[in-house]
């Protein structure tokens, strides 16, 4: 009985990593398990392997979703992700790309609705954690240029948005919920009301992601500038800023590396 | 004369190891799959390391015993690597980790025959001149053989060295773990290797299932990879050494432990 080496990985692979986990006569033939192990407890170590791998690499992205969901729960979720979701990335620290979509058509996100936002923040975080961020660009050229005060009062200013910088709207506090658990792991429990939306900036304008709360308004008006919009066109389609929270997030937008240039008509 | 010792480099360890100025180890190994692709804290870190001590990348997922064509992208992201550290080794394992673009994350073991021996011999040799330079190849615990197996895996491990140029990267855990799993001498197998292949030795820890060895590289070395090591590293004061701790990573200054202990080992062959 004699098994090509292509025939034997793909074989091998397959009882691994996918249900049902079948194998041939002829793979059994040609595995000679280490010590006191039979045929089948030697492939368990390698099956067993990963799976704790997989499940190590979205525990270690997936923090505040492994609180929220419990041991017992997140392993079995991990599980099925696993077996839906075999690893096609060379970096186990790249996996997991698609562990929010799952949890959203999941039944558990009927229960636990803020499930797949919770996650898409850890994602989002991880990614933003791996890229070489946003550093502020100094705008003090031209913010004290003599008549950069009238433009600016005139709206015909705009904003080139930094690719990395990530606005997020949810109808959940998952901010207020992933700092509280970075700020406390060992807590038990959590008193936070999950019916109230958060708004934020996330962007890395150092060595760490950071994170800038916005009322909703502001949030409404920075999703306008993000398109392209001046001040003006961008004020004239959203209500309710007020006019010192414009300074405010311009004030922000610059401290974060949000934007990396500021455009006068 | 200072002993060529290393350790891995873990995240764990960065603040400690960045305030240290004189202390234990001479040059750092890292996994290279967690550099590549990114321009983040890691890699600016990496840098900054790189500046005081020469850096060896060691990379989990070449997977090039595997029967899939090599991987261009991941190859391209190697060299980009390699190119901006200027690492003073690269290796992988002697094994395959995945088939059909999946990848288990895992050491698999490969049959050691001669159409392997072929079959690997081009693949090190293409590796080598897409990256230009050398790569060494570690073997690997294992646990299971490969009834088709015609070559002593020492042997296997030779002729591919001789016909690819590539190096070894002797992990002496590995051989004892493996040589305890498939009921052969370690010591027989050091005798085996060719010394002149020899260009890095790692050494780690195990734990014992009951029904075999698990190589964990979570625990101390074992007492006799300590005398594997020594065997192996008295007759060749040069061969840069460094001891793995992967898992359940403790404070540094309980992996220094395990480097006294191999400095102390080298020192009694080489030391003044």
């Amino acid at each position: 009985m004699v098994i090509d080496r292509k025939s034997f990985q793909t074989e091998f692979y397959n009882s691994i990593a996918r249900p049902p986990f079948d194998h041939s006569e002829e793979l059994l033939f040609e595995v000679i398990p280490a010590g006191t192990l039979s045929k089948s407890a030697a492939l368990q170590v390698y099956r067993t392997g990963y799976l704790a791998r997989l499940t190590e690499s979205l525990g270690e992205t997936y923090e505040a979703i492994w609180w929220v969901l419990g041991d017992e729960v997140f392993f079995q979720l991990s599980k099925d992700y696993i077996e839906k979701m075999p690893s096609e990335t060379r970096n186990l620290n790249t996996y997991g790309e698609r562990f929010p979509e799952f949890l959203k058509t999941h039944s558990l996100s009927t229960e636990i609705p803020f499930l797949f936002e919770l996650s898409k923040l850890e994602w989002e975080l991880k990614s933003l954690f791996y890229k070489k961020g946003t550093p502020p660009v100094n705008f003090s050229s031209l913010l004290n240029k003599p008549d950069f005060l009238a433009i600016f009062e005139s709206g015909e200013i705009s904003f080139q948005f930094h690719p990395d910088a990530v606005l997020i709207n949810s109808p959940f506090p998952i901010y207020s919920l992933w700092k509280l658990l970075k700020e406390s792991p060992q807590r038990k429990e959590s008193t936070l009301a999950m019916n109230q939306e958060e708004s934020f900036l996330m962007a890395k304008p150092g060595e760490m992601v950071e994170f800038y709360p916005l009322s909703s308004e502001l949030f409404n008006l920075t999703s306008q500038l993000k398109k392209g919009k001046t001040l003006t066109d961008a004020l004239d389609s959203i209500d309710g800023v007020k006019e010192g929270e414009i300074q405010h997030l311009i004030q922000i937008l610059i401290q974060s590396g949000g934007v990396d240039a500021i455009l006068t008509e | 004369m200072s002993s060529p010792v290393g350790v891995g480099l873990r995240p764990t360890h960065y603040s400690y190891l960045l305030e240290q100025r004189e202390s234990l180890p001479n040059w750092f190994e890292v996994v290279s799959e967690n550099y590549l692709s990114t321009e983040g804290r890691p890699i600016q870190v990496l840098e900054e390391f790189r500046k005081r001590a020469p850096i060896a990348l060691h990379g989990v997922s070449l997977s090039i015993g595997s029967s899939d064509p090599l991987n261009r992208p991941y190859l391209l992201a190697l060299k980009k690597l390699v190119d901006r550290i200027e690492p003073c080794v690269v290796s992988d394992h002697l094994c395959w980790t995945g088939i059909h673009e999946k990848n288990l994350h895992d050491l698999i073991p490969i049959a050691f025959t001669e159409e392997t021996l072929n079959f690997l011999t081009s693949r090190v040799q293409e590796v080598q001149d897409f990256l230009g330079r050398q790569i060494l190849l570690e073997n690997v615990s294992s646990y299971f053989q490969y009834r088709s197996s015609t070559y002593q895996e020492w042997a296997f491990i030779n002729e591919l060295a001789k016909r690819s140029g590539c190096g070894i990267l002797l992990d002496v855990n590995n051989v004892y773990v493996s040589a305890m799993n498939h009921g052969f001498d370690p010591f027989e197998y050091l005798r085996g290797i060719l010394p002149e292949f020899i260009r890095q030795i790692h050494i780690s820890g195990f734990t014992d299932m009951g029904t075999h060895l698990f190589d964990t590289h979570s625990k101390p070395a074992h007492p006799v990879v300590w005398e594997l090591f020594d065997s192996v590293i008295q007759k060749n004061a040069d061969i840069p050494f460094m001891f793995e701790w992967d898992d359940e990573i403790p404070e540094f200054p309980k992996v220094e432990e395990e480097l006294k202990k191999a400095v102390k080992i080298w020192s009694q062959h080489h030391g003044n």
